[in-house]
């Protein structure tokens, strides 16, 4: 970098030394100096802070690190009050000193870097704008007193509008200015590694306190001196400009030279913008008075009237001889003016002699020069700085040479010093490595001794048992023993369960054929047991960290969200302003008041509450939006979500927002609308304020709206944020998709205000009432008041309420459009790292987590992406771990992927075993039960819903179990808006559904309900992926609980169990009731499948995956996992097909026509079975006679063979 | 560069092909009679069917006057609609009359050619004459068949069959029932596509909508019910005239001459995402390439589009002469073949496939097409006088395994001695990719060929598949032994990426181009 630039240095400096001075001594001297030394600075300044030398470098070294030091601390989130509360703590002598250095800027000392880094503030930006408001304001009222103070006309008025418009011009300059160059730097930086960037704090801070040279500034201009205003601002210009470019230089240094000189320009443009801006706005010159013609003429005008009239012709001379005599006065005038502007003429045209005659010094001057250079050229071939053939020595060219040299050789030894320390990290990590597989290798080791151990209790056992038969052989042979007849069989048969049992447990027939397997497997179990604490011994901490990095993929995803529907914000309120002010009658009048009404002061400030509302709506957005919807399964269910205290808290929300939107629209629409009260008289001749009904219509419309708005969220799951089949780039999907936004828009806000006018038809008394009472304001008794019909059958009214609905709803389905759009792109998470610290953001890692869901799904159709795309990526999963040569990626994958199928098929199994168990009683009110009896609240709605089955069912241990659990914290279903499984409302199916989703680990379906476990070898005649997934045999005490129940059946259980069935009987028979509790066609249908697009992205990722292994797995990995992954498969399809000849499953659901909720969260079924038959046909077509290779049961393979024949 | 001038000359008429074996194409008289050294030499292979479909046999839509239109037109339409029609019909009589072709055209087809011209005289009024053209184009090359969509299964040996009287035939030769399909919305059928990686879905392009059938092949019924049939239908976009299933099953795009945007069905879901760009008008066929990463889609102007189905961005193609007439993908999707319009050669274009896993974004495509093989016509000396071959190119189909391309060259329909014929291409990709004669598929007399298809998945060699405007479907087989890569004789395979063969032909790109200048 240095290298290039220098030459064209060097040669300047040359030139102005030879000029200066003739020794050459001297000049090597100067150049070291002047030349050498800013470039240090500068990059001490900007880049590597380790590097430079001297006091200011040393204080930039050492901010830097506290900087760094401080990210690690944790600080509160950005919603909070102790956020900002940081940002005012500060103490006086820094803000002085902060100002200091604003005002005085040196070249070298960054502003932020040296007097910021430690901590930006609020507090001096917020007191130097304010401060500069107020110097504004009273320093242009003074200074317009002082230039009307000779008139005798004019009377002083403190003008205090100069505060609104100087503090709205201030503060959007101090806020959206630095927001808009924190974006760009933030999207600079993305694109260019740059190693400098500042926080969206410190850029506000910066430009706070760079306003401060204005204050003296402004103060100057009081003094109704052109010059002296003029001098200020460029001095001030100066100042504060070059602050902001020395403080952004080094942030935008490595980028594009265009960017550059984009960002700096655009940077000093707005700077130079707001101070004459403020200049010419504030400080007016004086005017000169009026030319006395106009009036003259008037007169003359108006005489000439009078005579044609022929009122007196007295009066008409009189007047002629009185305009004669203007006319006199004014011809003299008119001459002296001419000789003026003559005098003027011949003063110009001596200028103009005089100038030429500069030319013409110039010219000589420009030959002398020419002369001078030549001789200076002559001089430097005598130094030798041009190679002269009689110089030899050492030049000042060959000096500089030297030091490139020397520079050249110090990078080359820099970057030899880089090479040595990434060997000798890879030196580390290997001795990690090999650390790591040493403990393996012992685990292993352990493992085996283990199996030894137990083979030989096995072998002990068999010993024993075998010696046992033996005594018993001979206990027979020995006939004339005798003992009870009836004891010796029962014994006997005592023994031989005993040993079958043993035997079966103990040893499986197959023992010694699959323990390569099983002991492959333990080595993996107790890899991913030992394998997290090798990876350094905080790992909890990093776990905690990297799921703040990842978390944050999706903050920095919504903040650009955000940031886009804020900057579309401006163009859609034009529109709206063009159409909710445009008559017909008078367009081009029309457009040119929509201008002038954009560019007041009032529309900037109603833009800026318009943002504000739009960050809040965003912010809602990502607080409230799921990957998941809730479905309600009744409509009890779905009042329960409406009532719950979150969806208030975002009810209350978006009304506010509405009431803020509507103001805005009111202020902007402007007429009849634009204030709640005007000034009226009563009958009795006394003014008062009166409420204006117009605007308070508008206002309680746009409550109305942002109500509806919330709710009509809740019911169409409009929070549910749907991926999309087909990728597109973002611009492009938000083109496709924004006719559809502005049709939803229209027809809802109609909708909507149909609504609402019926409303305040019958309600709208209520609100008027109140607001007259509490602001004090008066009903006009005169005007027909608006709740009636007539009142609301005005057109224009409503033309107007639609117009400020669509507008509404437009700009909130905008965000939540590019918020869907921006969070659901696709996302790389690498397969593998080579570092051990980011092991955590690969993708084998992301797809086991829980938290957030987002990620996971995210991580899930990366994966579908990779094994279809992308042949480089899959090579990484199907490679082995360097140092032990396991599978770990696939290994990974794959069990992630199984483990969701088969957490999936357990769903259905339950499900379907529930409504075959009580497929009459499905519509019993479930909810009702909770009236009756307390202590039936207790159990989980699984056994709710079976309840022909006896009572004591639910009194075991192993559903109080269940419960526990479905009430635990960490159900990756409770995503955001689900109500909590213990509310009230959420009906006990609901929860029976989302139970089972939330025990991931596979233990869980063998302990959760006896029943199923009962109903599960029918379907899993094999009880290999069982196996496979790990699982421990069950615990008996959930297997024998039953048992012990049955011997006591409660009397209390008997009579609570008759009251609940008399009591549902009853209730049966209410209509509302049974309209409330009546579970919805196919919503729990819905309800099973509502994550299904994880699994959906499972199954196609697998399915490529094995499809991929067939040509590009080189070590056979998949091999080992196919048959688990088959009969997983298989199994599913069975459950799927099973599920779907349930009545309701198959029954499509009503398209509806225009919503900005997602629906394919309702064909999510479809799409699965669709997808998972494709996944099937995909491996067999792959396979093809290879599969009969496979190991398989008999049942699955038949199946199988029906794929294969395309029979299915 | 290949011509016709290098081919064996035409058979005499009453000669039909049977099949190639030993490298040279055999014919005979009789379709019964086969020779004995083909039944000797090549495995026996279950032969598939040959159907024929007289045009008696149909109960077809008999109207020619204008004026009993209504009786015809279905009531399900709006008032509004009828109105239109009606309009239309006093309107564009006049029109219609210019076109002496069209009413040729008329006098013997169903509603949906009517359909499809009226729509045209319109959109010849309000458009441009473009798409016209493309749309009577396409009503003259099937009006005289009754065979109007022919569908091979991509793995098994069934096929559907749609006929003029809008009903769907589903052969197999392992069972005995051959279901017919028919659905009230099932109207003017222009084609039929099989799902891959799925044993029962059919999509099927309507006038008004696209359906997918799901045919159950265990089933008996011959008749199975409407319900079993999803319907995917937009606003706007009809008549559709293709369609195309992505090759993994995932994915269904549709297409229509009278609409710009060629939609993307997520069937399960029965959402769409429309892909719109601007200029073109319309959009004739689809066609995607066997790897799934490309679509072409041309428009009835001059210019076709690319579509890569990564992130769906699109590559414009302008001709020069006339629109693209029709287009096939080589298996591997790297190399695609397409003909224009008033043009009589075969051009290439060789697709890299950008480094998967970096996404750039931008694939860097290939900068202009190559002519590989030249089609002009060309006079043979038979022994029953002189047959001009050769012409404009109606469409190409290139088999699974990349070794034959069959190009319908269209004749022309007056003149007797230039009749529509197949011509027959070896196609080599290795050392350079060439295109080598093999000869002509004939049928018998009187008979033009009007649609071909490959079978997706023949097992010695490959199988062309064509319907004769005379109603009979025949099958050609050509026996050979695969030179390239062998595809493990697994039907489907041609999914699998197959890294090896893309870099040879990245190798030879250069080669390729030299050859060509």
């Amino acid at each position: 970098m240095a290298s290039a630039n220098d030459p064209f240095q060097f040669q300047e400096f040359e030139e102005a030394g030879n000029l200066l001075e003739a020794n050459r001594d001297a000049t090597t001297i100067s150049i070291e100096d002047e030349d050498v030394k800013p470039e240090k600075q500068r990059r001490a300044a900007g880049l590597n802070p380790a590097a430079g030398g001297g006091d200011d470098e040393d204080a930039g070294d050492y901010d830097d690190k506290t900087e760094l030091l401080s990210g690690q601390q944790k600080s509160p989130p950005f919603w909070t009050f102790e956020y900002y509360q940081q940002f005012f703590d500060i103490e006086t002598h820094h803000v002085k000193e902060r100002i200091i250095g604003s005002v005085l800027p040196w070249p070298g000392k960054n502003f932020i870097q040296v007097y910021l880094r430690r901590n930006p503030d609020l507090y001096g930006p917020f007191w130097i704008c304010t401060t500069l408001v107020f110097a504004i304001a009273i320093s242009g009222n003074i200074s317009n007193f002082l230039v009307h103070l000779g008139k005798p006309n004019y009377k002083y008025t403190p003008e205090f509008q100069k505060v609104t418009i100087a503090a709205t011009a201030i503060f959007s300059y101090a806020w959206l200015v630095p927001f808009a160059l924190w974006g760009v730097l933030l999207w600079r930086n993305n694109k260019t590694m740059n190693l400098v960037s500042y926080s969206f704090m410190e850029i506000i801070c910066v430009y706070g306190y760079s306003l401060s040279i204005y204050i003296p500034a402004v103060v100057l201009w009081i003094f109704p001196f052109e010059w002296l205003r003029w001098c200020s601002i460029v001095v001030a210009l100066c100042l504060s400009g070059s602050v902001l470019v020395m403080t952004f230089w080094p942030a935008v240094r490595d980028d594009h030279p265009k960017v550059i000189v984009a960002i700096m320009s655009a940077v000093v443009l707005f700077n130079i913008l707001l101070a004459v801006g403020c200049k010419t706005y504030f400080f007016s010159k004086p005017e000169p008075a009026l030319p006395a013609n106009n009036s003259s003429v008037a007169v003359v005008i108006k005489t000439t009237m009078a005579t044609s009239n022929g009122k007196g012709e007295k009066v008409s001379k009189f007047e002629t001889l009185k305009l004669l005599e203007k006319c006199r006065k004014e011809r003299d005038d008119a001459m002296h003016r001419e000789s003026v502007l003559r005098e003027k003429l011949r003063q110009y045209e001596t200028r103009m002699r005089s100038t030429e005659g500069l030319k013409q010094k110039l010219k000589t001057l420009t030959m002398d020069n020419k002369e001078l250079r030549k001789q200076v050229k002559a001089l430097r071939t005598e130094i030798g700085l041009e190679c002269s053939p009689k110089f030899n020595g050492k030049t000042t060219k060959d000096i500089i040479y030297d030091l490139h040299e020397k520079e050249r050789e110090c990078t080359s030894m820099v970057e030899k010093a880089g090479k040595l320390s990434l060997t000798i990290d890879d030196l580390t990590s290997e001795l990690a490595n090999t650390v790591t597989s040493k403990t393996l290798l012992e685990d292993q080791v352990q493992s085996l001794q283990q199996n030894l151990k137990d083979m030989t209790n096995n072998q002990r056992r068999l010993l024993k048992l075998w010696e046992d038969k033996k005594a018993q052989r001979e206990q027979f042979a020995l006939p004339a023993i005798t003992q009870k007849p009836g004891q010796r069989p029962f014994v006997h048969k005592g023994i031989q369960t005993e040993m079958s049992v043993s035997t079966s447990q103990k040893l499986p027939v197959n023992a010694f054929e699959t323990k390569p397997f099983s002991r492959d497997k333990d080595s993996k179990n107790a890899l991913d047991k030992h394998s997290f604490p090798t990876y350094g011994n905080g790992y909890h901490h990093d776990k905690k960290t990297f799921m703040h990095d990842d978390a944050k993929v999706i903050c920095w995803r919504a903040a650009a969200s955000i940031a886009w529907a804020v900057l579309l914000l401006p163009p859609v309120t034009a529109v709206f302003v063009i159409l909710s002010r445009f008559s017909l009658l008078h367009p081009i009048h029309t457009i040119s008041e929509c201008f002038s009404l954009l560019t007041s002061a009032g529309a900037i400030f109603s833009l800026i509450l318009l943002c504000g509302v739009i960050l809040m709506v965003g912010f809602l957005n990502l607080e409230y939006y799921t990957v998941i919807p809730t479905i309600a399964c009744s409509k009890i269910a779905l009042l329960g979500q409406l009532l719950h205290p979150r969806q208030f808290v975002n009810s209350s929300a978006h009304c506010i927002m509405g009431i803020i939107v509507a103001w805005c629209c009111a202020v902007t629409i402007g007429g009849r609308y634009e204030t709640i009260g005007y000034p009226c008289t009563h009958s009795d001749g006394s003014t008062h304020m009166c409420l204006n009904e117009y605007h308070l219509i508008l206002l309680l419309a746009g409550a109305f709206v942002g109500f509806s708005h919330s709710l009509l969220g809740v019911i169409h799951n409009m929070n549910f944020v749907s991926f999309h089949t087909v990728q597109q780039y973002k611009y492009l999907r938000f083109k496709g998709s924004l006719p559809l936004v502005v049709k939803c828009s229209a027809t809802q806000a109609l909708y909507s205000v149909r609504n609402y006018v019926v409303v305040y038809f019958f309600l709208g008394y209520i609100p008027k009432a109140w607001i007259c009472k509490t602001l004090n304001l008066h009903l006009n008794s005169s005007i027909h008041p608006l709740d009636s019909i007539a009142g609301l059958l005005d057109l224009s009214l409503l033309y107007h309420l639609w117009i400020s609905a669509t507008f509404l709803l437009f700009t909130w389905y905008i965000t939540l459009l590019l918020f869907r759009i921006f969070v659901t792109e696709v996302y790389n998470f690498p397969v593998q790292s080579s570092f051990t610290e980011e092991a955590h953001q690969c993708l084998p890692k992301v797809l086991t987590d829980k938290e957030p869901m987002i990620l996971k799904f995210l991580a899930l159709q990366d994966l579908a992406l990779l094994s279809q795309h992308s042949p480089s990526r899959r090579c990484e999963v199907f490679s082995l771990s360097q140092p032990g040569g396991h599978p770990h990626n696939w290994n990974a994958i794959s069990r992630e992927c199984l483990s969701l199928l088969a957490d999936l098929t357990q769903r259905l199994v339950a499900y379907h075993d529930t409504v075959a168990t009580n497929g009459r009683a499905k519509s019993l009110s479930t909810g009702s039960e909770r009236k009756t009896s307390s202590e039936t609240s207790v159990t989980s709605g699984t056994e709710d819903l079976m309840s022909p089955r006896p009572t004591l069912m639910m009194k075991t241990p192993a559903s109080v179990f269940a419960r526990s659990i479905v009430g635990g914290p960490q159900s990756p279903l409770t995503a955001p808006f689900t109500p909590d499984l213990d509310s009230p409302f959420a009906s006990p199916s609901l929860r029976r559904l989302t139970a089972p989703v939330e025990q991931c680990s596979p233990w869980h379906g063998t302990v959760q309900s006896p029943h199923v476990m009962r109903r599960v070898p029918k379907l899993w005649s094999t009880s290999t992926d069982s196996q496979a997934n790990g699982s421990p045999p069950p615990s008996p005490a959930s297997v024998a609980s039953p048992q012990q129940q049955t011997s006591k059946p409660s009397l209390l259980a008997q009579f609570l169990q008759n009251r609940k069935e008399q009591v549902k009987h009853f209730l049966a028979k209410r209509v509302l009731i049974m309209y409330l509790f009546n579970k919805l066609p196919e919503a729990s249908s819905q309800a099973l499948f509502a994550d299904s697009q994880a699994h959906i992205w499972a199954l196609e990722g697998i399915s490529y995956l094995i499809q991929a292994s067939f040509s590009e797995d080189q070590f056979g990995v998949v091999q080992t996992a196919l048959p688990s992954i088959l009969s997983c498969m298989l199994v599913l399809q069975e459950a799927v097909d099973r599920h779907f000849k349930l009545p309701h499953a198959s029954s499509k659901p009503l398209r509806s026509a225009s919503s900005m909720g997602d629906p394919t969260y309702k064909t999510l079924r479809f799409a699965l079975r669709a997808t998972l038959k494709t996944a099937i046909y995909r491996i067999t077509t792959t396979f093809g006679d290879h599969l009969n290779a496979v190991q398989m049961s008999a049942e699955h393979r038949k199946r199988l063979q029906q794929f294969v024949e395309y029979k299915d | 560069m290949c011509s016709l001038a290098l081919f064996p000359a035409p058979l005499p008429d009453g000669q039909t092909t049977l099949c190639e074996s030993n490298n040279e194409l055999l014919s005979g008289s009789d379709a019964e009679e086969r020779p004995k050294q083909v039944r000797s030499t090549q495995p026996q292979e279950l032969s598939p069917l040959s159907l024929f479909f007289p045009r008696e046999s149909l109960k077809l839509h008999s109207r020619t006057e204008s004026s009993s239109r209504a009786a015809f037109l279905d009531h399900s339409e709006t008032l509004w609609m009828r109105s239109a029609a009606a309009w239309w019909d006093t309107h564009t009589h006049t029109h219609t009359h210019t076109h002496t072709h069209t009413h040729n055209c008329l006098s013997n087809i169903g509603l949906f050619e009517d359909y499809i011209i009226r729509a045209a005289t319109v959109s010849r009024r309000l458009l441009d004459y473009s798409t016209f053209s493309a749309l009577f184009t396409f009503c003259v090359a099937r009006s005289d068949c009754v065979v109007r969509a022919f569908a091979w299964h991509p793995h098994t040996d069934k096929f559907a069959v749609a006929l003029l009287d809008d009903s769907i035939k589903i052969y197999n030769p392992k069972s005995a029932t051959t279901p017919t399909l028919k659905h009230r919305l099932q109207r003017s059928v222009a084609a039929v596509q099989w799902k891959p990686l799925c044993a029962s879905a059919l999509a099927v392009a309507c006038q008004n909508c696209v359906l997918v059938w799901h045919v159950d092949p265990c089933s008996l019924s011959t008749r199975p019910s409407s319900g079993c049939a999803q319907v995917l239908s937009h606003p706007g976009h009809s008549p559709v005239t293709s369609i195309a299933w992505s090759p993994s099953g995932s994915l269904l795009a549709s297409a229509s001459p009278m609409d710009t945007a060629v939609m993307v069905w997520d069937v399960a879901a029965e959402s769409c995402v429309p892909l719109q760009r601007v200029g073109g008008g319309g959009v004739t066929f689809l066609s995607w390439s066997p790897d799934g990463s490309h679509v072409l889609a041309p428009t009835p102007s001059a210019l076709f589009r690319v579509w890569e189905t990564r992130m769906w961005t699109c590559e414009r193609w302008p001709c020069v002469k006339g629109r693209c007439q029709s287009g096939c993908w080589s298996p591997d999707g790297s190399r695609l073949l397409f003909t224009v319009q008033g043009e009589t050669v075969i051009y290439a274009l060789t697709f890299t496939d950008a480094p998967a896993g970096i996404s750039t974004g931008t694939s860097k495509g290939p900068q202009a097409a190559a002519v590989v093989a030249d089609l002009s016509e060309t006079s043979f000396n038979t022994a029953h006088g002189d047959v001009i071959v050769g012409g404009e190119i109606q469409s190409l189909a290139w088999d699974p395994r990349g070794e034959r391309l069959a190009v319908l060259l269209k004749g022309d329909p007056q003149a007797a001695d230039r009749p529509a014929i197949i011509a027959v291409f070896k196609t080599r990709t290795n050392p350079v990719f060439e295109l080598l004669p093999c000869g002509f598929v004939q049928g018998e007399a009187d008979a033009e060929p009007r649609l071909m298809q490959f079978h997706p998945s023949f097992q010695h060699g490959a199988l062309l598949t064509v319907c004769w405007s005379s109603g009979r479907i025949t099958h050609v087989p050509f026996y050979f032994l695969s030179a390239g890569v062998p595809h493990f004789g697994l039907s489907g395979s041609p999914l699998l990426p197959r890294p090896q063969e893309r870099c040879s032909a990245l190798a030879n790109q250069s080669l390729f181009t030299e050859m060509i200048s």
